[in-house]
C-alpha cells in the first residue's frame, strides 16, 4: 500500500491532533496547521510533501473557501477534503465547484475517512 | 416608535436569533467532534491493548480528561444560550449592561474569527432602561464588525463608563488600527436609532452611547 502523508488544518486543535493520531494507528502520517495562514505556509515551503489535505471551513483568520482557492493555485494536483461542523449545501456545492474532493461532516467516520484517504488517485479524488 | 422599529424587532431579532443559534450549533459539534474523536481514540487503544500491545497509560488519563473539559465546555455553551433564549423574557426592562456585554463576548466567542477580548469590571452596577434582547444584538454586531476588522493578533478590551446623569458609554478600545469605514452598517444602525444609542469613531476604538431611559420603547412594549 502506497504511503500517505496528509496535512489537517483546523482550528480545534485537540480534534485536529486526536484525528491525527487516529490516522497515524492506521499507517497515515498526519501534519496539522490551526489556521488557513499557516496551513498555506506550510504548503509553499513543502511543495509536494502531502499526497491530500483535510481542510476545516471555519478559520480564525481566513474563509475555508479561500484557502482552498489558494491550495488549489499553489497545487492544482493535491486532494482537499473539507471536514467541517458547520457547512451548508450551498457551502458543499461551492467548495465542490472550486475542487473540493470530499466534504465530509463533524463528527467522522473514521473507517470511511481511512477507506477514503487510501482511494487511489482518480477514483474521485 | 414607528412600525418600521416595531418591524425591525421582529426580523432583526429573528435573523440574529438564527446567527447566534448557527454559531452555538457549530460551537457544539466541535464539541461532540472533539469527544467523538476522543471517545474512538480509548477504542483503538483497547483494540491494541486486545492484540497484546502495550501503551503508555498516561493517555487514557490524557483522553479521560480531555472529554471531562469538552463536557465542561459543552455545559457552559448551554449555560451561554440558555441566558440568551431568555433575553427576550421582557421587551423591556431595567438591564445591567454588564450582564449584557458579558454574555456578547461570550456568544460572539463561539465565531471562528472571534478575537481575544477583555471585559473591564465595572465599579458599579450600571443599569439602563432598554429592550435587553435589542442591546445584545447592537453589542453582538458591533464585537461581530470590530472583530472582521482586527487581526488574529489583535485585542479588544470593553469599557463601561457613566458619561452624564442620563447617559452611559460602551468603550470598545483595540490596540491596532482598524478600518470601520463601512461601520454601522444599516442594520446595525436600525438597531441603533431604536435604542436611540450612537456611535463615535476614533483610531483606538469605538464609543456607543445609550441613554438610561429609553420611552419610545417602553410605551411601545410595555404599555408604559
Amino acid at each position: 500500500m502506497k504511503h500517505i502523508d496528509i496535512l489537517i488544518i483546523d482550528d480545534e486543535i485537540k480534534f485536529a491532533d486526536m484525528l491525527g493520531r487516529r490516522l497515524s494507528l492506521r499507517g497515515i502520517t498526519c501534519h496539522a496547521c490551526y489556521d488557513g495562514q499557516s496551513g498555506l505556509e506550510w504548503i509553499k515551503t513543502h511543495p509536494g510533501a502531502v499526497t491530500l489535505i483535510l481542510l476545516d471551513l471555519k478559520l480564525p483568520d481566513i474563509y475555508g473557501t479561500q484557502v482552498l482557492e489558494t491550495i488549489k493555485e499553489i497545487d492544482p494536483a493535491v486532494p482537499v477534503f473539507i471536514i467541517t461542523g458547520h457547512g451548508t449545501r450551498e457551502d458543499e456545492t461551492a467548495c465542490l465547484a472550486m475542487g473540493a474532493s470530499e466534504f465530509i461532516h463533524k463528527p467522522v467516520n473514521i473507517e470511511k475517512l481511512t477507506t477514503l484517504l487510501n482511494r487511489p488517485r482518480g477514483e474521485g479524488t | 416608535m414607528t412600525s418600521h422599529a416595531s418591524d425591525l424587532v421582529h426580523k432583526q431579532g429573528l435573523q440574529f436569533f438564527g446567527s447566534v443559534n448557527a454559531s452555538i450549533s457549530h460551537e457544539l459539534k466541535n464539541i461532540f467532534a472533539i469527544i467523538s474523536e476522543t471517545a474512538g481514540f480509548l477504542n483503538d487503544l483497547t483494540q491494541l491493548s486486545k492484540q497484546g500491545q502495550t501503551f503508555d497509560l498516561c493517555l487514557l488519563e490524557n483522553c479521560s480528561n480531555s472529554i471531562a473539559e469538552e463536557i465542561e465546555r459543552g455545559f457552559d455553551t448551554i449555560r451561554q444560550m440558555n441566558q440568551f433564549a431568555h433575553s427576550v423574557d421582557d421587551p423591556v426592562k431595567e438591564t445591567r449592561i454588564h450582564d449584557t456585554l458579558a454574555l456578547a463576548v461570550k456568544l460572539t466567542g463561539f465565531l471562528s474569527f472571534a478575537r481575544k477580548t477583555r471585559l473591564e469590571p465595572s465599579g458599579t452596577e450600571i443599569t439602563i432602561d432598554t429592550s435587553p434582547f435589542l442591546l445584545q444584538t447592537l453589542v453582538y454586531r458591533t464585537l461581530r464588525a470590530l472583530y472582521r476588522a482586527m487581526d488574529t493578533s489583535a485585542e479588544l478590551t470593553l469599557t463601561l463608563r457613566e458619561s452624564e446623569a442620563s447617559l452611559v458609554t460602551l468603550i470598545f478600545s483595540h490596540d491596532q488600527a482598524v478600518d470601520l469605514t463601512d461601520f454601522p452598517d444599516f442594520r446595525t444602525a436600525d438597531v441603533a436609532e431604536v435604542l436611540k444609542a450612537a456611535f463615535t469613531k476614533s483610531d483606538t476604538g469605538l464609543a456607543l452611547t445609550l441613554p438610561r431611559e429609553n420611552k419610545d420603547l417602553r410605551d411601545k412594549f410595555a404599555g408604559g
